[in-house]
């Protein structure tokens, strides 16, 4: 059960690094989005992992999976802002590269 | 023990192979169905730790909802006759984002290994076992059913629970008011969605980028 928190928490930071791979390496602002998605679950990872690693009989916390599950809802709240942001921006461009979006009015 | 163990390499595995595919596509809806592998993966690895309730919230929000927003934006979007969707990576992005990745991964293994040692643990992996307990005793059986994570949030965290949905309130105004487009306000005109791609190509010079017409 230990092992399994610690290789949860190794897991999640090598998840974490190859989502700001993404990032870095991508200019289309959807695939850059995903990458955002999957760090953010490699968040979620670490921390449904150290609920584990905290729960015990006496204090049978569940904060870690809370925050877990509030992540979840953000994480769906931003993916409608930014897909809108993103759904505005092909209807005025042919070519999406966030190179070349610099200007916040449309 | 040891079948939760294998089920997590497995898992595990899937999941970094998803995610690399994701990375290393150049195929927008091809990233689109790596990352959906590897929300499944990390679902699974929920039920592991012994969270079903983030297991299915994680199908069905994940894999479900947002996953098919971002299929449907790529899809109703992107032009399927352009020949590389995605742009290929500069070099000199290739080689910072590589190091800078490399130093992130480094810096958080490191700073995990450490945190078990600052803690005056020995070996992180042993930080959490339990001492004088009999040998097949459970702390976590009853760990993360809905009844005990429900109490837990009603009980000490109601305040960002009802915040959540005051924001996902305000997410769903501000997307609408986002993504709609101003000069099609009051007209009565409907967008046409079929056919914009190839459309727009042609004009693409012209301020108008959208093709509307009269319903």
């Amino acid at each position: 059960m230990t092992e399994l928190v610690g290789n949860s928490i190794l897991l999640s930071a090598v998840l974490f690094t190859i989502g700001v791979v993404g990032v870095m390496i991508h200019r289309h602002p959807v695939v850059i989005f995903m990458c955002i998605e999957l760090m953010l679950n490699a968040a979620n990872l670490a921390l449904v992992a150290f609920n584990k690693h905290h729960y015990s009989t006496t204090w049978k916390t569940m904060d870690g999976q809370t925050y877990a599950f509030m992540v979840i809802a953000i994480a769906a709240a931003e993916v409608a802002i930014g897909l809108a942001i993103i759904v505005s921006l092909f209807k005025r461009r042919v070519r999406i590269d966030v190179d070349e979006i610099n200007l916040l009015r449309g | 023990m040891a079948i939760e163990n294998i089920a997590f390499w497995i898992m595990a595995a899937a999941a970094v192979a998803c995610a690399a595919g994701m990375v290393s596509t150049k195929n927008p809806i091809h990233a689109a169905l790596w990352l959906v592998g590897n929300f499944v993966s990390l679902a699974v690895i929920y039920l592991i730790l012994s969270a079903p309730v983030l297991f299915a919230v994680q199908l069905i929000v994940y894999a479900g909802a947002i996953m098919v927003l971002f299929l449907f934006v790529i899809m109703f979007f992107m032009s399927p006759q352009a020949r590389q969707w995605l742009q290929p990576p500069l070099r000199s992005q290739l080689l910072f984002g590589g190091l800078a990745s490399i130093a992130l991964l480094g810096l958080l293994v490191f700073g995990f290994m450490r945190s078990g040692e600052q803690l005056g643990y020995a070996d992180p992996y042993k930080a959490a076992e339990v001492t004088n307990a009999p040998a097949d005793y459970d702390p976590t059986a009853d760990m993360g059913d809905p009844w005990s994570l429900s109490t837990w949030m009603f009980s000490y965290q109601v305040l960002p629970f009802e915040l959540t949905s005051l924001l996902l309130l305000a997410a769903l105004l501000g997307a609408v008011m986002v993504a709609r487009d101003p000069r099609e306000e009051g007209t009565g005109r409907v967008i046409h969605f079929a056919g914009t791609a190839r459309r727009r190509r042609r004009t693409a010079t012209e301020p108008e980028g959208v093709e509307v017409e009269a319903s």
